[in-house]
């Protein structure tokens, strides 16, 4: 089995207020492909409630760095209570959407993830000393370049609900707490 | 024997008022314009709850891309608490169907479908060959996987587009 190494676990960002669901889903869906993702929807569920729509999303876009090591993010949305509002803006009507968001987002790196090391023991062993001396500077590049991306999904989509503009306070390193220090 | 290669499986659900026969019709229609031979081996309605009846549809589309690989293509509907309703729309009447709905899209390769390496242990020498240096699994196997890929894409889109779910369009629409 390929490697998996989940360098940013469980990143939250929360919303409560107007925006506008089609908008936000064309946003992430354009910014995978603009920076070179693999679509992959695992699940897009909606339904109707009492007190709106319930929307849940779980994406799991891919891209191959190398033949070694591939970029996941795993973006969970889960929206609650959804309605459809009007709002006037500059004198035009416009129909936008109102309710709760929120999004849960983990960057994976996969490394061997055609399995290709793992035939053989000496392979195996071969790998894991290849791994730790002398793909080091490799892999924390790959790493870095997974935080990178998962900290620009996460301030586009912060832009787009109006929350921050271009905020300076990133995720840099990998950390299984929320929310980083400094920011809490 | 044939090989599968396993292209990943997409969910998409529903729960509210839907063209249920649109529905059916459109998503039908994509494998005629996308040339793929289509069967339904399965429709089942079944008495289901006091809340309504259940519906089961399963669709098998194939559609051969040469000699030796295939394009398998596998529609799931689980479709609950189904019930008829007429809804005015536009100052129309519009039969519409209140249900739970739930569609799985799924689909594979298929390499070697007429088994003509599979015959003797020559063959199937010769289809490992085939498979590692002629079309070189990165490079065209990849590219007939992909293509299968973003193929379910467009459709899982014309279900999400009819289904008027928020999360509408495709940024791959483009891909193959």
């Amino acid at each position: 089995m390929a490697e998996r190494e989940i360098v940013i676990d469980k990143m939250r960002l929360s919303y409560e207020g107007l925006f506008n669901v089609t908008e936000l889903y064309k946003l992430m869906d354009g910014w995978f492909r603009q920076k070179g993702y693999d679509k992959r929807e695992k699940k897009m569920s909606e339904s109707v409630t009492k007190n709106g729509k319930f929307i849940e999303w779980e994406l799991e876009p891919w891209k191959k760095i190398t033949d070694y090591a591939k970029i996941i993010i795993r973006l969970r949305v889960i929206m609650t209570d959804i309605k459809e509002v009007d709002v006037e803006l500059d004198n035009t009507k416009i129909k936008m959407n109102q309710g709760k968001a929120d999004f849960i987002f983990d960057g994976i790196l996969e490394t061997d993830y055609e399995n290709r090391w793992e035939n053989k023991p000496l392979f195996f062993f071969l790998r894991t000393l290849f791994d730790k001396y002398i793909f080091k500077p490799y892999t924390a590049g790959y790493q870095s370049n997974t935080i990178d991306d998962v900290n620009d999904l996460h301030n586009r989509i912060k832009t787009f609900l109006n929350l921050y503009r271009y905020s300076d306070v990133a995720w840099t390193k990998p950390s299984g707490t929320w929310p980083p220090e400094g920011m809490a | 024997m044939s090989q599968k290669v396993g292209v990943r499986r997409m969910v998409v659900q529903k729960v509210g008022i839907v063209d249920l026969d649109g529905l059916y019709r459109t998503m039908r229609r994509w494998f005629y314009d996308y040339r793929y031979y289509f069967e339904e081996p399965t429709s089942r309605v079944r008495p289901g709850s006091a809340a309504g009846v259940e519906y089961e549809w399963i669709w098998r589309a194939w559609r051969k891309i040469n000699e030796y690989t295939k394009f398998n293509v596998r529609v799931y509907f689980y479709i609950w608490d189904v019930k008829d309703i007429e809804v005015i729309k536009d100052g129309e009447k519009v039969k519409l169907t209140k249900c739970r709905l739930m569609l799985e899209i799924d689909g594979d390769i298929e390499l070697d479908y007429g088994n003509f390496f599979s015959k003797s242990k020559f063959g199937k020498i010769l289809f490992s060959i085939l498979n590692t240096l002629v079309f070189q699994e990165e490079k065209i196997l990849a590219n007939w996987w992909d293509e299968l890929y973003y193929h379910l894409y467009k459709l899982q889109t014309i279900a999400k587009e009819y289904l008027d779910m928020e999360a509408k369009g495709n940024a791959y629409y483009d891909v193959w």
